[in-house]
């Protein structure tokens, strides 16, 4: 229940607001990260980052039923991470003057930050390109994504290759060209 | 930011090693997320959907299966066929390690829905499944006992008859 799908964010939704929890599971694995991701680059300590993080889902779980354009519910998600995550770091800091305004979704877009935001357009349209392609490597098939999970390692944790050969069950000399094909593959799921 | 479908092998290579390395949130946090379903769901979520009560159409345990063209099982497994107004669904009941399993297919018009099953004893919900592009849906780890099963496809809410699971001598 929950796992990868090649169903859209529009009809996750269309099938949340006929009741169905196991999309409203779905949607949630699929923004995990992302959502993880954003409130993290905010700087934001353990417990703040916690109450971000569920405040997201919390509004996005009353807002379902106003979404206008559920094909951009990820632009949603991650306008209102980007939002509660200032406001919670804003808390017990100086004012951060926010001039909110409202997109046609009803999510307030902040239009004016400190200097010192952690969260710049850049780095949120960096995080949300990383999360399609971590969605498009969970999609791939098991065999290309053990072996790409295995290559892609930190230097700390990397596998040598007669390593890498023996746990996929193939020879040295293939994983070069496997690896190539499975890099193709991720590339086209991803987009 | 360049798209994804402009960067180069490497730049893609690049932003493949730091998907991989994305992590996830802890997972207490996302089991609380997705329970949110449960405890913060409004009133405007629970859609005015047809509700719609299944017939038996077939026991596998009441009638002889060659009787009707059906293949036979084996005798442990109980197959029901139920119909609700242009969708059938075929049932079959097995006993495996931890239990019973329930596996079924609604066939009818593609759509995507999924499966509840409730104890009668506990009117609580047991099991959820999605349906898959086929149609299929797996249940596994039921006990012995007497339960309600929904099926919710295209804004339809199927309801059928108290189902049994067991042996078959009872």
């Amino acid at each position: 229940m929950g796992g990868p799908t090649d169903e859209d964010d529009a009809s996750l939704v269309a099938r949340c607001l006929r009741d169905e929890g196991t999309a409203w599971e779905t949607l949630v694995r699929r923004y995990q990260r992302l959502v993880f991701a954003i409130v993290r680059r905010a700087g934001l300590d353990e417990h703040a980052a916690a109450d971000v993080f569920q405040t997201v889902f919390a509004r996005l779980i009353e807002h379902l039923p106003r979404l206008r354009q559920p094909e951009r519910l990820q632009a949603w998600i991650v306008t209102t991470a980007k939002r509660e995550s200032i406001a919670q770091s804003a808390k017990g800091r100086r004012t951060v003057s926010l001039t909110p305004t409202d997109d046609e979704d009803g999510a307030r877009a902040v239009d004016e930050v400190a200097d010192d935001s952690p969260l710049p357009e850049e780095a949120l349209i960096e995080l949300q390109q990383v999360n399609q392609v971590r969605l498009a490597l969970e999609r791939l098939d098991s065999r290309c994504r053990e072996l790409l999970l295995l290559l892609f390692r930190d230097e700390d944790d990397s596998v040598p290759y007669d390593e890498v050969a023996r746990r996929m069950a193939m020879p040295v000399g293939s994983i070069g060209p496997t690896r190539s094909r499975c890099i193709e593959k991720l590339r086209a799921l991803a987009g | 930011m360049k798209p994804i479908h402009e960067l180069g092998d490497q730049e893609f290579e690049a932003l493949a090693r730091r998907a991989a390395a994305m992590p996830d949130a802890p997972p207490a946090l996302v089991r609380a997320a997705i329970d949110l379903w449960q405890t913060a769901k409004p009133l405007s979520l629970q859609a005015i959907v047809r509700r719609i009560t299944a017939a038996l159409s077939f026991d596998s345990w009441t009638v002889e299966p060659t009787a009707l063209g059906v293949r036979a099982l084996p005798s442990d497994a109980h197959h029901l066929l139920f119909s609700a107004m242009g969708r059938d669904l075929d049932l079959r009941i097995t006993p495996s390690n931890d239990g019973f399993a329930l596996t079924g297919q609604i066939l009818g018009p593609d759509e995507a829905g999924e499966v509840r099953l409730v104890a009668e004893s506990v009117g609580a919900v047991a099991k959820v499944a999605a349906l898959d592009a086929l149609g299929e849906f797996r249940l596994e780890g039921i006990a012995r006992g007497s339960y309600l099963l929904t099926v919710h496809v295209g804004g339809d809410e199927i309801v059928l008859p108290p189902i049994e699971v067991g042996d078959r001598s009872g």
